[in-house]
C-alpha cells in the first residue's frame, strides 16, 4: 500500500515537470513526443542605475531605460529524448529622459533555434536527468553601435542606437549541458552551464542557470531562478580613447564585456490546455549593465495532447 | 576654469552615453513554466517503476519496440476472452486499470505504435 502511495505521489510530482521552460534556457524535462507548446510572453523592464565596468550601480544620466518585449516561443518533442525550441520577439527601448540622444528604438529581437538531446533519464535510471542543448542565434533587426542619429552625430562611426540597442546585433551559437532531478516528489531542481559564441568581436559568454520548482498542487507551480552571465571581453564602457584617456570607440558598443547576476521568482497556474505565468526579475550585480527590474507574463498553449 | 568645467561636463555626458550603450542587450524574457499534465510522463514513470526495473516482471533493457508491441497487445486484450498468449498477459497485472491506460499511452507514443 505504501509502495502504491509512493508510486502515485511520484507520478503526480513527475508529471509537473514534463514541459520545458518557455525560455530558450535548456531543460531536461522535454515535451512528450508529438506534442509541444506555444507561448506568448510580455516583459516590462526598467532601470535607473547602472554599473560602469564593475563600479556601481550609479544613476543613469538620462534617468534610466525602459524596455518592453513581446516574445513568441515554441517547443516540440520529436522523440522521447529529442526536442526543439524556437523563439522570436519584438522589443522597444526608450530612455526615460532622452532627446535628441539617446534614441528610442524598436525592432525584432534575436531569433533562437535550439535542439535538446537528453541522454540520461531519471525515470529510467533512477539517477539524474542530463541533456545537452545546441542553439543557433540569428541576429535580429535593430540598430547597434554609435549612440545617436546621423543628423545629430555626423561621424558615421558614432551613428547608431547606442544605449537603446536591443542586443549585440550578431548571430552565433550556444552549447550547454543541463542536469536536473526531482526531490521528495515536490521539488524539481536543475542546473544549466553553457557557452555562447557570437560572430565578430562580440565577447564569448559563459552562462549558468540554477532553477528550482516547487510543486504546490495540481494547478500551481512556483519557480525561482538564479542566472549568471560572465563575458570573456575586456572592454569596459567609458569615454572615447584619446591622449591620456582609456576607453572605447563608438562602434565597439556590442563588444563590451557584460556580466549579469540576476534572480527571478515566479508562479505558473496550470489550466486544462493553457498555462498562465507571472515572473519578477531583479539584476543583483553586473559589469557594464543596468540594474534592471522586470515583470513578465506568459500565456502558454499546449498542443498535441 | 569655466572652459575646463565645460570640457569635463562634455566628457561626462559622452561617457555616460557610451557607458549605458549595452544596457538594452540585457533583454529579459520570462520562463520557468512546467506543467502537471502529461499522461505520457505518468505512463513512463509507471512503466519503469512497476513493469520494467530490476525487481519488476521485465528486466531493464528488455523494453524495445518488439516488447512494446507485445505489451500493447496484452493491454488492449485485457478484457478479452482471447489473450495474445504471451507472458506479458500476466505482467501487465502489476498495474491498476488506470495505470494500464497510462502505460498503454506511453508505449504507443514512445514507440510510435
Amino acid at each position: 500500500m505504501n509502495k502504491a502511495r509512493t508510486a502515485i505521489a511520484f507520478v503526480a510530482a513527475f508529471c509537473f515537470v514534463s514541459m520545458p521552460s518557455v525560455l530558450a534556457d535548456g531543460s531536461v524535462w522535454l515535451p512528450t513526443p508529438g506534442t509541444g507548446t506555444m507561448t506568448v510572453s510580455y516583459v516590462s523592464q526598467s532601470a535607473d542605475k547602472m554599473w560602469v565596468g564593475k563600479n556601481g550601480p550609479n544613476p543613469i544620466p538620462f534617468r534610466g531605460l525602459d524596455q518592453s518585449t513581446i516574445t513568441v516561443n515554441g517547443s516540440y518533442g520529436f522523440s522521447d529524448a529529442v526536442s526543439m525550441d524556437l523563439s522570436i520577439g519584438r522589443s522597444e527601448v526608450s530612455p526615460k529622459n532622452g532627446g535628441p540622444i539617446p534614441l528610442s528604438t524598436d525592432g525584432l529581437t534575436d531569433a533562437e533555434l535550439g535542439v535538446t538531446w537528453r541522454f540520461l533519464d531519471e525515470v529510467v535510471t533512477g539517477g539524474v536527468s542530463a541533456a545537452v542543448r545546441f542553439g543557433a542565434i540569428l541576429a535580429g533587426n535593430y540598430d547597434v553601435g554609435g549612440f545617436g542619429p546621423a543628423e545629430v552625430m555626423g561621424d558615421p562611426n558614432r551613428v547608431g542606437a547606442g544605449p537603446t540597442a536591443i542586443g549585440d546585433g550578431a548571430s552565433g551559437i550556444e552549447l550547454s549541458g543541463i542536469v536536473g532531478k526531482i526531490f521528495n516528489n515536490r521539488i524539481a531542481i536543475s542546473a544549466e552551464l553553457g557557452l555562447r559564441n557570437r560572430s565578430g568581436n562580440v565577447p564569448r559568454e559563459t552562462f549558468m542557470n540554477l532553477d528550482a520548482h516547487l510543486i504546490t498542487g495540481e494547478r500551481l507551480v512556483l519557480s525561482a531562478q538564479y542566472h549568471i552571465q560572465a563575458s570573456s571581453g575586456d572592454i569596459d564602457i567609458g569615454p572615447p580613447p584619446g591622449p591620456g584617456a582609456h576607453g572605447m570607440h563608438w562602434d565597439q558598443f556590442p563588444f563590451v564585456a557584460e556580466d549579469i547576476n540576476r534572480v527571478s521568482l515566479g508562479g505558473t497556474v496550470v489550466l486544462d490546455s493553457i498555462d498562465i505565468g507571472l515572473h519578477w526579475f531583479k539584476v543583483l550585480d553586473g559589469r557594464n549593465t543596468a540594474e534592471f527590474d522586470a515583470f513578465g507574463g506568459t500565456l502558454t498553449y499546449n498542443f498535441g495532447h | 576654469m569655466r572652459r575646463t568645467i565645460a570640457l569635463w561636463i562634455a566628457v561626462g555626458l559622452v561617457a555616460a552615453l557610451v557607458q549605458s550603450s549595452v544596457f538594452a542587450s540585457g533583454s529579459i524574457r520570462p520562463g520557468g513554466a512546467i506543467s502537471p499534465r502529461d499522461a505520457y510522463t505518468q505512463g513512463k514513470a509507471l512503466t519503469f517503476q512497476k513493469l520494467v526495473c530490476a525487481s519488476c516482471p521485465i528486466a531493464q533493457g528488455e523494453l524495445n519496440r518488439e516488447r512494446a508491441i507485445s505489451l500493447k497487445n496484452s493491454l488492449e486484450a485485457r478484457d478479452e476472452a482471447v489473450k495474445p498468449g504471451t507472458p506479458d498477459d500476466e505482467h501487465i497485472k502489476v498495474l491498476g486499470r488506470d495505470e494500464q491506460e497510462m502505460v498503454h499511452y506511453y508505449l504507443k507514443r514512445r514507440f510510435k505504435l
